[in-house]
């Protein structure tokens, strides 16, 4: 072969080669600098209305591709309405979609906290908000809703949140303050709540129970105007006022691990104090009392309150200067109704409700005492039944252990007699030439994993210092394992990913079909079969027909 | 122990004589690209047990080497048989 078809043989692999390697390329982490960047690659409108997004996440070490399919009703044409969709892709960021059938747009969803301060959210202002459907979380019906969105087209900004559960208006809002972290923020959104938002001005309304955790410098409770699920109810203006149809009542526990020393504004409402167990403290306020109600609550600074709203008339409350946490319905029990000499959870009626007495007197006194010495006198006795059973048991250790050591003395001089005894398999010198059979053995062959050991440190060791030169030996090798780990057996149809090479666009994605799941049709297992037996007659009959030409070859020679 | 030791002054002495030696790997992304290569063409041969029962390729394929050389294996047997003096083969 003459030197110029060398050459252009070599062109060629090589052509091949780097035609390949676009590949690699899809894999590659490429740095996009700090900046984090989510692109929309594209979306499909699937048959059931739903779509389909792949997107790309350019962090800041990395890129992520990932997919997500939003359901349709998530989707509006009308374009008075704008959805959002918040999800937590796979590489666990959130990230959100604005649904609309006509622009669908991807945000990474990074919530900056010292750009927007003082935002307040009022009642009226809310119906402003856009809706944000929570999405592959929960699976639930919830939604958050932003105020403004500060785009500087790669980073959302959101202002304000509107939390909602089960379609009632259940919202929480608030801006976050300067002095929270990011990290923070990020881990709020991440986690689905709001639980390490630092919330400087918070409003809260709706039907669900709410427990609010409050480490505050100085709280106080604005009470102003009222709602009741959507609609809008102000009946005082000023007040904490609820509608006088409600059959709810009103239930605050404000509980206290430090001293109690609350003030209220209205001197009425401490009569509806309660001592709980010495620690913390209930205060119940009936419906119609609270309509006259116009003053605030204050309480002591640096104590630590836990207020649980389970009425459907939730005011306003305005807070300042406090690191809050968010905690939803169901945990906190509400197992303390008590003062209600309406019944249950009734409507209590006039502001004339009353702490209900003991009713039974010094009588609840003795029970509780007779109750004790009962109780005091029966864990005497447990303890001393426990203790007797521990020093049984201590007996019952040291037995066992003679009785080991007596079994292993006992065994011993049974092996000794065994190797004395010419008749018994175990006897000393058979055991003799059986330790110089395998003397002799290791000696002269190696162990089982020496040669598998040996000839790897060779091959990377030679790999490490003969470079590029070793590389065509690896691939023999590679090859070669290649071959011997084919499974037959399992006839895959494989394609990688195939990305274009220039602008790393998503050509074809992996994909595998395995061909025996198409003999699951039995006709076509039949005709397979057949295919088989006529494939091996075939192969056989031309193996025996050259294997009788080469012996006539062989043999005329 | 005898043949470790020995295997192990090999290598010793191997790793002597070429120590000095210390070239550049193969590119990352050639070698890649090539694994890539291989793995679209191997990943896919097992496609061939399909088409021909995987246990007449695992018997068909040794006898087919050995009847292709035939030739070869015929002279080594003969070869060896004729070392062997009570046997008569000349």
């Amino acid at each position: 072969m003459s030197f110029k078809k060398h050459f252009i043989i070599l062109l060629f692999i090589i052509f091949l080669l780097f035609g390949f390697m676009p590949f690699s390329y899809a894999e590659t982490d490429t740095d996009y600098g700090i900046m984090p960047i989510s692109v929309l690659d594209d979306y499909v409108l699937n048959v059931d209305g739903s779509y389909t997004f792949t997107y790309t996440h350019h962090g800041q070490n990395k890129i992520y591709k990932g997919e997500v399919t939003i359901p349709a009703n998530f989707f509006d044409d009308s374009s008075s309405v704008q959805r959002w969709a918040l999800f937590i892709g796979d590489d666990g960021k959130p990230y959100i979609v604005q649904c609309s059938s006509s622009y669908p747009t991807l945000y990474y969803f990074f919530a900056t906290y010292n750009t927007i301060t003082g935002f307040g959210v009022n009642a009226s202002g809310s119906t402003n908000y856009a809706k944000i459907y929570e999405y592959g979380v929960n699976g639930k019906d919830e939604f958050y809703s932003h105020g403004d969105l500060y785009d500087d087209g790669y980073i959302l900004y959101p202002s304000g949140f509107l939390y909602s559960r089960n379609l009632n208006v259940n919202f929480v809002t608030g801006s976050f303050s300067s002095n929270s972290k990011p990290s923070d923020v990020y881990n709020g959104i991440k986690n689905g709540s709001f639980k390490t938002y630092y919330i400087y001005d918070v409003m809260f309304r709706g039907t669900s129970p709410y427990l609010l955790d409050i480490s505050a410098s100085s709280l106080s409770i604005a009470l102003g105007t009222a709602y009741e699920g959507y609609t809008y109810e102000d009946d005082t203006g000023n007040g904490l006022s609820v509608t006088n149809t409600s059959v709810d009542e009103f239930l605050l526990d404000i509980s206290d691990s430090g001293a109690l020393s609350h003030s209220f504004g209205y001197d009425g409402l401490k009569k509806y104090m309660k001592h709980k167990d010495g620690v913390g403290q209930i205060l119940e306020i009936p419906f119609d009392y609270l309509t006259s109600l116009d003053n605030s609550l204050s309480f002591t600074s640096g104590h630590q309150y836990i207020v649980n709203f389970t009425s459907r008339c939730i005011n306003s409350i305005s807070i300042s200067n406090f690191s809050y946490k968010y905690y939803d319905e169901g945990n906190f029990k509400t197992s303390f109704l008590y003062g209600s000499t309406g019944g249950g959870t009734g409507g209590q009626t006039g502001g004339n409700t009353t702490t209900p007495d003991d009713p039974f007197g010094g009588f609840t006194n003795s029970v509780v005492d007779s109750n004790d010495r009962v109780s005091n006198s029966i864990k005497e006795q447990t303890g001393a039944i426990q203790n007797q059973t521990s020093k049984i048991e201590e007996q019952t250790n040291a037995i066992e252990e003679q009785t080991e050591v007596n079994k292993n003395i006992f065994e011993r001089i049974g092996d000794i007699l065994n190797f004395l005894n010419p008749f018994s398999e175990n006897f000393f010198v058979y055991k003799l030439i059986e330790l110089l059979v395998e003397a002799i053995k290791s000696l002269f062959i190696p162990s089982d994993d020496f040669f598998s050991t040996y000839f790897d440190e060779l091959k990377s060791w030679f790999s490490d210092r003969l470079g590029f030169l070793f590389y065509p030996f690896e691939l023999i090798l590679d090859i070669l394992n290649r071959i011997l780990s084919i499974n037959f057996n399992e006839p895959i149809f494989s394609i990688p990913d195939i990305n274009e090479p220039f602008t790393n666009s998503h050509l074809i994605s992996q994909t595998s079909f395995n061909l025996n799941s198409l003999l699951d049709n039995s006709i076509f297992s039949t005709i397979h079969s057949i295919y088989l037996v006529c494939v091996d007659a075939f192969i056989v009959f031309k193996l025996v027909n050259l294997a009788r030409e080469k012996y006539e070859e062989v043999t005329t020679k | 122990m005898i043949l470790e030791t020995l295997l192990n002054i090999i290598k010793v002495l191997l790793q002597v004589i070429f120590g000095w030696i210390n070239l550049p790997q193969m590119p990352e992304q050639l070698t890649s690209s090539i694994g890539t290569f291989l793995s679209l063409i191997f990943d896919n041969l097992s496609l061939l047990g399909f088409f021909i029962r995987p246990l007449t390729l695992t018997l068909t394929i040794p006898i087919l080497i050995i009847l292709l050389n035939f030739e070869q294996v015929y002279k080594l047997t003969i070869w060896i048989l004729k070392k062997i003096p009570f046997l008569g083969v000349h």
